[in-house]
């Protein structure tokens, strides 16, 4: 159970939904111990969906908490229509991308707060490898945070398309659609970023 | 169930391939799938790019440690005794607003926007990679200040442009304090003081080249 939830992180794989709708409903009568259950329980899957998705470590730790703030005060209006962890994914969702409104973007590809990534995969990896991954992380972060978000919670949270439509409140064709858009944005931008880099080596080994 | 082998059923494959990567479709959708990647080579190409893709994704930044949780499960408690609890209200506590605002009169449009990103703000690159030790707030205790008690203060600064290192490390010498972390990547140092702080915390707020200059709260 345990190496489920390391290897499958946005997931809740270690308690069962029944366990997680009780926990709420607890919540939502003012339960302040099953609160602090609740954001230990929760905690790390919505860290990792809003460093994902906000690609930015000055505003992570706030929009959790204001997230969790959120879960405190609307607890009482989870109505079991979608899975627990899906409603409180939401919620960070929609906190994240109102935060990621108000901070002033200075460009791109250099930001004040930005996220570090760890890739277990990366010290066996061959050079080419690694740049390519580098790359595609690159296009990722300038993917809006709406078409990120459905393609970090398809391939980091393994969510399939009608969770991710509970996750971000749109249908399911929307979702798709998104998906279809990020996909084809990935690919121009690493066209580009081909383009950019091929010029860059004629210029410096003429 | 739906059939795959026209051009409409292409695009709704085509559609559906992040899905049959992460493996949760449906029983069927996936049968369907596979047909059509028994004939299709453009869509088996774009099976081993989002297999890529999917590898460089859960690439992941590493874990919330249980510190992290823990200080933040503070905060939040902080916050619903202060008044967030209340069922529908939302927003920060006083002591968010009255930081915020006084550091939006601390002046220039810089200031301002080095705010948002102060507020919550970015490690020095020598701390640990790991995701959630590397931020903390402007009123978190450095680390180095976790060894024992004594009577000094920390402050957070952060000096107007034109500032040179000379002027500087005189003014420095001036408060008595030394330098303990920064700058920051927007300009925050860290100021260790042998004394408690609010002399020199007024000489601070006080100098010109000053543009910020914030206590942090001992916990």
């Amino acid at each position: 159970m345990m190496t489920a939830v390391e290897e499958n992180p946005v997931t809740f794989a270690s308690e069962s939904p029944a366990d997680e709708v009780e926990l709420l409903r607890r919540v939502a009568a003012g339960d302040r111990a099953a609160f602090e259950a609740a954001y230990r329980f929760y905690h790390p899957a919505v860290t990792r969906f809003v460093s994902r998705l906000t690609w930015r470590n000055d505003v992570v730790e706030e929009v959790v908490n204001d997230t969790m703030v959120v879960v405190w005060q609307k607890a009482h209006r989870f109505r079991g229509d979608s899975r627990p962890s899906s409603w409180v994914l939401g919620i960070a969702y929609r906190t994240a991308l109102k935060r990621l409104r108000k901070v002033a973007r200075r460009s791109e590809d250099e930001l004040p707060g930005e996220l570090r990534l760890v890739d277990p995969d990366e010290p066996e990896a061959t050079l080419a490898r690694r740049q390519t991954r580098e790359r595609i992380r690159r296009a990722l972060k300038r993917l809006s945070p709406e078409h990120r978000a459905v393609v970090e919670l398809t391939f980091f949270g393994d969510y399939a398309y009608r969770e991710i439509a509970e996750i971000v409140g749109c249908p399911v064709n929307t979702v798709k659609t998104r998906m279809f858009h990020a996909r084809k944005r990935l690919g121009r931008l690493l066209q580009a970023m081909d383009a950019e880099d091929a010029t860059r080596r004629r210029h410096v080994s003429p | 169930m739906f059939r795959l082998d026209s051009e409409s059923g292409h695009r709704a494959c085509h559609k559906l391939l992040p899905w049959y990567v992460n493996g949760t479709l449906e029983p069927a959708e996936r049968a369907a799938v596979e047909r059509h990647l028994d004939d299709c080579d453009a869509c088996r190409r774009d099976v081993s790019s989002l297999e890529e893709l999917r590898g460089c994704v859960r690439a992941a930044p590493e874990s919330a440690d249980a510190a992290a949780a823990a200080r933040g499960l503070r905060q939040v408690l902080d916050r619903i005794d202060a008044g967030a609890g209340s069922r529908g209200a939302g927003g920060r506590t006083w002591q968010d607003v009255r930081l915020a605002v006084r550091w939006a009169l601390a002046g220039q449009a810089a200031a301002i926007l080095a705010l948002l990103t102060l507020v919550l703000w970015p490690a020095a690159p020598e701390t640990a990679p790991g995701l959630p030790a590397s931020y903390r707030t402007l009123s978190d205790p450095p680390a180095a200040s976790g060894q024992g008690e004594d009577a000094g203060a920390t402050l957070r600064v952060v000096f107007g442009d034109g500032v040179t290192e000379a002027e500087l490390r005189r003014l420095l010498r001036s408060v008595g304090g030394d330098i303990v972390a920064g700058p920051s990547a927007v300009g925050v140092y860290t100021l260790r003081l042998p004394a408690p702080g609010d002399e020199a915390l007024e000489r601070l707020r006080a100098d010109p080249r000053v543009r910020l200059a914030e206590p942090v709260r001992p916990r």
